[in-house]
């Protein structure tokens, strides 16, 4: 089971790229991926991040995706907010579900925005901004009740350059938005 | 205890009649090191010219085992990001031996120690062996590769301080020493790369 992204043409914005391939077309990272997450065949949405001379994958509409997903799918009603919009997978069934009120969108890289937010599923409930997730502050009363958190990359260092985690990222996550989102949920976590 | 020329010599392979096979043959640093040991460097490095991985000199040798220090942190991630989710550990030595016409080094027993998030993908040896007695400076041919899973988010890392113990991968070196009676092995060494 998958959701599979449709629409976001091909390009590339500073350090970021969509690529619309199969399970055995594209950069290194990803097929490496394909082999360690058993991609089936099939046409794939990837949205990569360039490090010095390498993409890496960051985000792909694949099956995994859809099971790493499954927190979410569980609770998807009244207001939602995600951090990180990534090639837009998860708008497929926020999309489709009439419990859910509005989707609060942040995003912090503008390449991202460029790439894949005038291509990627969404209706008037889905809203922008185009921040930090970590030092955004939401407007005065802001309220959730489900927070999605999936902005982290095993890359993510504090300021002394140690490696934070998944579990790093979650405690920051929660600390921030513990008190404005009622259920707060996060990839891998 | 069992000392190193004896294990030289249990090792003799394809010995024909008429001579002597290779004695005295082991693994060194360089031609004029002690002991079994060699040097080993990893050699890729990040955007900005990072390297995690700490050298193994002559000196860090016991017991023909060596531990090569992967210090977890931005290093590691800028590598892996930088060169396709690879380390790349090359080896250098000198195959001391006596009577031997020829030499060939090998690498091998690749193991994953621990893993604890399945980080990695495989362990080989890439490039062709050496042949060379002396290479200390063109390095034993085979480079060891550590390819890392692209998770989805970044690659994944092996582990620093998991419960008691650090994940690591583990290979071991080999040489041959050859001549018209037979060929001996050199004692192999281990390295071990743990992440800490």
């Amino acid at each position: 089971m998958r959701w599979q992204v449709t629409g976001i043409p091909d390009g590339e914005s500073g350090d970021y790229k969509i690529h619309n391939c199969t399970e055995s077309t594209g950069e290194d990272s990803w097929l490496n991926y394909v082999n360690y997450a058993n991609v089936p065949s099939g046409d794939y949405t990837v949205l990569y991040r360039r490090f010095g001379t390498s993409w890496l994958n960051i985000m792909q509409d694949t099956n995994r995706e859809y099971d790493e997903h499954d927190w979410l799918v569980q609770r998807m009603s009244g207001d939602v907010l995600i951090g990180g919009l990534g090639i837009g997978m998860i708008h497929i069934p926020l999309l489709a579900s009439s419990d859910v009120t509005s989707v609060t969108i942040v995003e912090k890289e503008q390449d991202v925005i460029d790439l894949v937010w005038d291509h990627c599923a969404k209706d008037d409930r889905f809203t922008l901004v185009h921040d930090d997730i970590h030092t955004w502050t939401p407007p005065e009363g802001s309220s959730w009740d489900v927070g999605w958190f999936d902005t982290w990359l095993t890359t993510d260092c504090d300021e002394d350059g140690n490696i934070i985690g998944s579990e790093g990222y979650k405690t920051m996550i929660e600390n921030k938005y513990g008190s404005l989102v009622t259920e707060i949920g996060g990839w891998n976590w | 205890m069992i000392m190193p020329a004896v294990i030289g010599t249990i090792a003799q392979e394809g010995q024909a009649g008429g001579g002597a096979v290779p004695t005295s043959v082991f693994i060194r640093a360089t031609s004029s090191s002690a002991n079994s040991t060699l040097s080993a460097e990893q050699t890729l490095t990040g955007s900005g010219g990072e390297n995690p991985v700490d050298e193994i000199t002559a000196g860090e040798w016991s017991s023909r085992e060596a531990t090569m220090t992967l210090n977890y942190g931005g290093e590691y991630t800028a590598v892996l990001n930088n060169n396709s989710g690879r380390l790349d550990i090359e080896m250098y030595g000198y195959i001391e031996a006596t009577g031997a016409t020829s030499y060939e080094w090998d690498t091998g027993s690749f193991v994953e120690v621990q893993d604890t998030y399945n980080a990695v993908s495989s362990i080989s040896a890439i490039g062709t062996a050496s042949t060379n007695q002396d290479a200390t400076s063109s390095g034993i041919g085979e480079t060891v590769r550590i390819q890392h899973n692209s998770g989805g988010r970044g690659y994944l890392l092996l582990q620093p301080y998991i419960e008691t113990d650090n994940d690591a991968v583990a290979w071991k070196i080999f040489a041959d020493a050859t001549n018209a009676s037979g060929t001996t092995s050199a004692p192999s060494l281990q390295i071990t790369l743990e992440s800490q």
